[in-house]
């Protein structure tokens, strides 16, 4: 299949460029995506935002959650560039550090989610029949959740606080990325070198993990960016619903949470926040639709 | 068509069934004894006791969930932990809000969705092409509730054109509904523009240009109809997101509503009221993809010969 991909107008002079070529379409996928600007953007934002949330103890140049009664509800000035909040609080530095928790999470919940509905599609996928039909029937009732209110209720039940956030965004992108998996699976179980590998007696969980899995790759990753996109909005979402941290401790959405009393004196309290989101999902969007064109995946 | 309508409600039992169990389930699971959340605490042995003999908390699970079952198709939805009110009455007072909301959005969503997809496939301008497709994926790139509080702050406190928070009425629905409907907006753009491109390559489409149809006959009356047949379903599913989505869009604009109510239930604790919300949003978006696979149906007589 590798071998369809590659161009052929270079085979007369390099050849042996053509046969590493012809090996990894990874390569190929690499390159188109280094076309891509707007992907390229997206990537570059993307590491931007991580290197400055982990370096905020170095960046921020206020204690995030030192209280300034001198500096209370301060508009952004050259002391303050996004202002401070009702009790002094540097937003800026806020913002630095509150990115520590709402990308952890977020990034928290895709992989709870992904493992999870990884094992659950891959075994549904793989071994087909009765286990795939009662699975996929779960995953149906699952799926008919409002995906909103199904993180909402456990939520609930798990009680306020990140971890159980996390843990319920998880749980909810599980159904998804099983129905997802089983797909990709699916498409991959009949190949030849598949039969080859169960003729040879290699056992079912290892041509599961080393055969069928690194073949569903270029698929997961796509859809790993489409999950962490929605799962930043969510995460810091159930945050301002006043699921997530506790007051002091900056994180996005507790911050917009924290904001809303104030929209009509401190509109800096609430739209920093929020821009740090937009500005986040934008470029993992952007950096996902590169991916998708890249490594050519239909549909999303 | 009536055949494949009857087989549709019929596989819409197992699925309600399952939903309810698992929000059963879910709610069985929670740590605490309702009895002693309701009595606050406060109850003597004797009262919980008392309390969880009248709610049935002894018999099998197996029976509870029947009964539950069975008050749930009689429309009961519990009583309220705190207050006692039937959770029916409150889920019926809120309804009409969040589905005011939602329809808007809706609409708003297919308006300007269809509309700008429509543009952007069809414009032989490529910066319109490139600007559209910049905005949807910035629309599905913006938080919600961040938008509401953006909103409120340019339209109640710097124009003053609403009132902050609260209202009721029409006025009161536009910022919500473009709020809301935002981000299946840019979906639909999205999907509208592919589709379109796939439809604008086929056969029919080059033949209807062929025999020398305007260019608008052959955009409204071949491809656009085609086109809009896989943005259709998706409006079903969608139906779901808007319910979550007016989670977000009623606590930041003060609005009464399911999701506003799902929130304070939450905050109390009142598990009868969340797992009601939980149950009839499951429902609603049952009931949503079953209307639009009916039409689908309608439209297309290959899915109903399945």
């Amino acid at each position: 299949m590798s071998q369809a991909i590659a161009p052929g107008n270079v085979t007369q002079n390099r050849p042996e460029a053509i046969a590493s070529e012809a090996r990894s379409p990874w390569v190929l996928a690499s390159r188109r995506l280094r076309r891509n600007h707007s992907a390229l953007a997206g990537l570059a934002g993307l590491v931007l935002v991580i290197f400055v949330t982990l370096a905020a103890p170095r960046l921020a140049p206020y204690d995030p959650i030192q209280t300034d009664y001198n500096h209370i509800q301060e508009a952004p000035s050259a002391l303050h560039k996004f202002g401070t909040d009702d009790l002094g609080r540097d937003i800026f530095s806020r913002v630095l550090w509150g990115g520590r928790e709402s990308l952890g999470a977020a990034m928290l919940a895709v992989i709870v989610g992904m493992l999870s509905g990884i094992v659950v599609g891959l075994i549904s996928g793989y071994r087909g029949g009765m286990v795939d039909n009662a699975v996929q029937r779960l995953v149906d009732i699952m799926l008919a959740f409002p995906v909103v209110l199904l993180m909402l209720s456990l939520t609930a039940i798990m009680g306020k606080g990140l971890p159980s956030i996390i843990l319920a965004v998880g749980i909810a992108y599980m159904p998804s990325t099983a129905r997802f998996v089983r797909g990709c699976v699916l498409g991959v179980r009949n190949q030849d070198y598949v039969e080859a590998a169960r003729a040879v007696g290699v056992p079912d969980s290892r041509i599961m993990l080393r055969h069928v899995l690194p073949n569903t790759w270029s698929s997961l990753i796509v859809y790993t960016s489409i999950l962490l996109g929605g799962s930043v909005l969510v995460t810091a979402g159930l945050s301002y619903l006043g699921l997530g941290v506790a007051p002091p401790s900056p994180e996005w959405g507790a911050m917009l949470n924290y904001g809303r009393n104030f929209l009509r004196f401190a509109w800096w309290m609430s739209v920093f926040p929020g821009l740090a989101i937009f500005i986040v999902v934008m470029c993992i969007n952007l950096l996902g639709d590169g991916l998708r064109d890249a490594l050519d995946i239909k549909g999303q | 068509m009536t055949k494949f309508v009857l087989r549709r409600l019929i596989m819409l039992i197992p699925t309600l069934l399952g939903i309810i169990l698992m929000t059963f389930a879910i709610f069985k699971l929670t740590p605490g004894d309702p009895a002693e959340i309701m009595l606050q605490g406060k109850g003597t042995p004797q009262q919980v006791a008392a309390l969880r003999e009248q709610l049935g908390m002894n018999q099998s699970v197996l029976v509870q969930f029947a009964r539950y079952v069975w008050r749930l198709m009689h429309g009961d939805f519990g009583l309220s932990f705190f207050g006692g009110f039937p959770v029916r009455d409150a889920l019926m007072a809120r309804l009409p809000y969040t589905l005011e909301l939602a329809v808007a959005a809706m609409a708003f969503a297919l308006v300007v969705g269809i509309g700008l997809g429509a543009l952007a496939a069809t414009s032989r301008l490529r910066w319109v092409d490139n600007l559209v497709m910049t905005l949807a994926l910035g629309g599905l790139a913006i938080p919600q509730y961040w938008l509401a509080a953006v909103f409120i702050i340019v339209f109640a406190v710097i124009l003053k054109w609403v009132p902050v928070l609260g209202g009721s009425g029409p006025k009161y629905l536009i910022l919500p509904a473009i709020c809301l409907g935002l981000s299946p907006a840019a979906s639909m753009a999205r999907l509208t523009r592919s589709s379109i491109l796939d439809v604008l390559h086929n056969d029919f489409t080059r033949t209807a240009r062929a025999k020398g149809l305007a260019e608008r006959a052959v955009i409204f009356r071949h491809v656009l109809r085609n086109a809009l047949i896989p943005v259709l379903t998706v409006t079903g599913l969608w139906f779901g997101a808007l319910l979550g989505g007016a989670v977000f869009v009623e606590t930041a604009f003060g609005r009464p509503g399911l999701g506003t109510f799902a929130v304070a239930a939450i905050n109390n604790r009142d598990y009868p009221q969340v797992q009601g919300t939980v149950v009839l949003g499951a429902i609603f978006v049952v009931l949503a993809n079953l209307v639009v696979d009916i039409f689908y149906g309608f439209l297309d007589p290959r899915i109903r010969q399945e």
